[in-house]
């Protein structure tokens, strides 16, 4: 069943259109903080309830100045409050966290090669590689992801995966034999997004 | 092509020496909408590059898709919504939430002037109680003594405490 929301009638103050927006909407709030609690280290209920009433007091706190920033072209509400609600989430579940210092950065490079790699890593510029070429080798490599589960997260088909895949190696391949031939080392050049080299 | 079977290894130290070359550097994350705008395919172009480049470099992001495709398909998996009670204290936000602005400038400008009326109701009538009280207080002292006209007498003595400050309200209007 769809509602049509009036969210600029949400954002004048209505009250009926606010009531319809929360019928509507709690229960996907509800499962997304309930999703991302439980993704964590789970939570008690009140908690969670907790967090759904920070989500929806965000929306429309400061005259809504978090509701005013959606836009429907661009993305479904249903999406969008998603990510809204997984952030307050994660918001209060770091709030409660015992700060600790972490051993390495997130997304070193000794997630992705030995620390000899970075060390004796040759001149690769970044923008050798498109943002999806990187994002596919980030999965499939660091994160150990299928081609199914990558093609998943992207919202692609798997074919597109191993397309990406063999054209960002092939870049690299390119690239490292040039600079150990002693060539230019941005001899490949930059890509387009898509893995399509630039004129 | 030189090699059509390359070892997976190869493949793996590849990246490893890209990513040691670039090392990941924290940059802002994109706004709620435009990660939104990526994961419901709706971002094209330099936009969906930019976004998938700093999903390749930042894992909270990485997180926080992974983390909305698992929730959007359980939201769609569940029937069950958010307990009631949940959506009657989302409902009450709105009667706790501000007044828009035009409304509350409309009724602040009322309280205004409500405020200085009524100050000047009060103003007014201790002035009126003032004068009654300190009329009798005046006969009662100086009648017996001298015998003067209770007005002049009146004003004069008026007259004095106004330079106290006491009556400075009563005597603009004596005047």
């Amino acid at each position: 069943m769809t509602m049509e929301i009036d969210l600029d009638a949400c954002i004048r103050g209505d009250k009926q259109a606010w009531d319809a927006f929360v019928e509507r909407w709690a229960g996907v709030i509800h499962a997304a903080v309930q999703r991302a609690f439980h993704g964590g280290r789970g939570a008690a209920r009140a908690e969670i309830e907790d967090t759904v009433q920070d989500v929806f007091l965000r929306l429309i706190k400061d005259e809504c100045r978090l509701l005013r920033t959606y836009d429907a072209r661009r993305a479904s509400l249903a999406t969008w409050l998603t990510l809204v609600a997984r952030s307050t989430a994660i918001d209060r579940l770091r709030r409660k966290r015992v700060p600790t210092i972490p051993l390495e950065p997130h997304d070193a490079p000794a997630a992705s090669g030995s620390r000899e790699d970075a060390r004796d890593a040759p001149e690769i510029p970044l923008h050798l590689l498109s943002g999806r070429q990187r994002l596919v080798l980030r999965l499939l490599f660091d994160e150990q992801r299928s081609v199914a589960e990558a093609a998943v997260f992207i919202g692609v088909d798997q074919q597109t995966i191993r397309s990406t895949k063999h054209k960002a190696l092939s870049r690299l391949r390119k690239q490292l034999s040039t600079a150990a031939d002693g060539g230019d080392a941005d001899a490949a050049g930059p890509v387009e997004p898509h893995g399509e080299r630039q004129s | 092509m030189t090699n059509d079977h390359p070892h997976p290894d190869d493949e793996r130290r590849l990246w490893a020496q890209f990513a040691a070359a670039n090392p990941a550097a924290r940059a802002a994350c994109p706004p709620a909408i435009e990660l939104a705008a990526w994961i419901d395919g709706r971002a094209a172009g330099p936009q969906q590059d930019a976004i998938e480049g700093h999903l390749a470099g930042c894992a909270e992001c990485r997180d926080a898709v992974g983390g909305i495709r698992l929730a959007r398909e359980a939201v769609a998996g569940s029937l069950a919504g958010a307990p009631d009670r949940v959506k009657e204290a989302a409902r009450m936000l709105v009667g706790a939430r501000p007044e828009p602005r035009e409304r509350r400038l409309y009724l602040a400008g009322w309280q205004t002037i409500g405020r200085w009326s009524m100050a000047a109701a009060a103003s007014v009538a201790i002035c009126v109680v003032g004068y009654r009280v300190g009329g009798s207080w005046l006969a009662y002292d100086h009648a017996g003594a001298d015998e003067v006209v209770l007005g002049e007498m009146s004003f004069g003595l008026l007259g004095e405490l106004s330079e106290t400050g006491l009556v400075v309200a009563l005597e603009g209007d004596l005047r």
